[in-house]
C-alpha cells in the first residue's frame, strides 16, 4: 500500500481506532492520543502492508496494542507499579519499558522478521494473514477461497519453519 | 493452565489449528511465566507483540465488565432505597385509606374535644359538618395540609 493510498482511507481508519481507544480510556484526550499513536505506526508501516489486505483488522489491533502500552507508561510515571493490567498478565518485570527491555524487543522483532522473510510467498502471505491480522483459518478461506484444510496444513508447514529458524538463531 | 495444557496448545497452533482466542490465551499464559524453556520462548516470540497486547486489551476489557463501575454500584444503591421507600409509602397509604369514615352528624367528642378554639382545623370541621358532608379527619387533615 502506498503512503497517498493510505492518506485515503486514514479518515476512516482514525474513526475505528479512536472507538477502540474510547472503549480503554472513556476519556476522549488520552483515546485521541491512543488513535494519534495508531495512525503514526500505521503510516510507518504502510508500505509493507498489501493493499488486498484487511488493513482495519491490522489497525484495530495495533491501536490495542497502543492502549495497552500508554496505560502502562501513564501507571508506571505515576508510580503505581500495581496496576489493573498487571492484575491481567501478573507478571509486570516482563511488560517494562526499560531500555534493556526495548533492545530485547527489538532484537526479537528482528529475528522473527529475518525467519518470516524465509518462508514462500504463498506460506509468508497466509502465516502475516494468521499472524498480523488475526484472522481465524476460516476467515483466510474465505478471503483467498482457498479450502480449510489446505489452509491449516499450508500454516502450519510455516509456523515450523519459523519456529525451527528461530530455535537455530537463539543457540547462535 | 498447566504446562501440560500449555504444550498441548503449542502443538496445536503449530499444526495451524488453533483459533486466533486460543492464541491470545497462549500468549498470556506465556507471558505470565519466566524461565520459559528454549521451545515455548520460540512459540512466544512467534505470536508477537500484537497476539499479547489484543490478548492484554481483550482480558482488560472482560475484568471491567464482569467488576462494575462505582457509579453503577452507587445507581444501585441509590433505586434500591427508592424501591424500598415507594413501596413502605404505598402501605403507609392503604393503611391510611382504610381508616374508618366518620359521618358528620356521629362525630365522637373525642375529635373535636382536643380541636382548639378557632383553629383552622376545627373551623373546617364544623363547616363540613354542616354542610352534611361525609369526610373522614385523615381526608380532613390531607386537605388542610395541600392547602384545599
Amino acid at each position: 500500500m502506498t503512503r497517498s493510498e493510505f492518506e485515503h482511507i486514514a479518515a476512516q481508519l482514525r474513526q475505528r481506532v479512536l472507538k477502540v481507544g474510547l472503549d480503554f480510556f472513556s476519556n476522549k484526550e488520552d483515546a485521541e492520543d491512543a488513535a494519534q499513536e495508531t495512525m503514526m505506526q500505521l503510516w510507518r508501516y504502510c508500505e509493507h502492508i498489501d493493499a488486498e489486505r484487511n488493513i482495519e483488522a491490522l489497525a484495530v489491533r495495533v491501536a490495542k496494542n497502543c492502549c495497552v502500552s500508554m496505560y502502562r507508561k501513564s501507571s508506571q510515571r505515576d508510580g503505581s507499579f500495581v496496576t489493573a493490567l498487571d492484575d491481567v498478565t501478573k507478571e509486570p518485570s516482563l511488560c517494562d519499558n526499560s531500555p534493556q527491555a526495548q533492545l530485547e524487543a527489538k532484537d526479537t522483532q528482528l529475528m522473527l522478521t529475518e525467519a518470516i522473510a524465509l518462508l514462500k510467498p504463498r506460506e509468508r502471505e497466509l502465516f502475516e494473514m494468521r499472524q498480523i491480522e488475526g484472522l481465524s483459518a476460516d476467515e483466510v478461506a474465505m478471503k483467498t477461497g482457498i479450502p480449510k484444510p489446505s489452509i491449516t496444513a499450508m500454516v502450519s508447514a510455516a509456523r515450523k519453519k519459523v519456529f525451527t529458524e528461530l530455535k537455530r538463531r537463539m543457540k547462535q | 493452565m498447566t504446562n501440560k495444557d500449555i504444550q498441548n496448545l503449542i502443538d496445536k497452533y503449530l499444526a495451524g489449528e488453533t483459533s486466533p482466542a486460543e492464541e491470545k490465551k497462549l500468549a498470556l499464559d506465556l507471558q505470565q511465566r519466566q524461565d520459559l524453556p528454549e521451545d515455548w520462548q520460540a512459540v512466544r516470540m512467534m505470536l508477537g507483540e500484537l497476539t499479547l497486547g489484543e490478548a492484554e486489551y481483550d482480558a482488560f476489557m472482560a475484568q471491567r465488565k464482569a467488576k462494575p463501575s462505582a457509579l453503577i454500584i452507587a445507581l444501585r444503591i441509590i433505586s434500591s432505597v427508592a424501591a424500598i421507600w415507594l413501596v413502605g409509602l404505598f402501605f403507609y397509604q392503604q393503611t391510611s385509606a382504610s381508616e374508618p369514615t366518620i359521618q358528620s352528624n356521629e362525630v365522637p367528642h373525642y375529635y373535636t374535644s382536643q380541636l382548639s378554639t378557632g383553629s383552622t382545623l376545627k373551623h373546617v370541621y364544623t363547616s363540613r359538618q354542616t354542610k352534611h358532608q361525609l369526610i373522614s379527619y385523615t381526608q380532613l387533615r390531607k386537605m388542610i395540609y395541600e392547602n384545599k
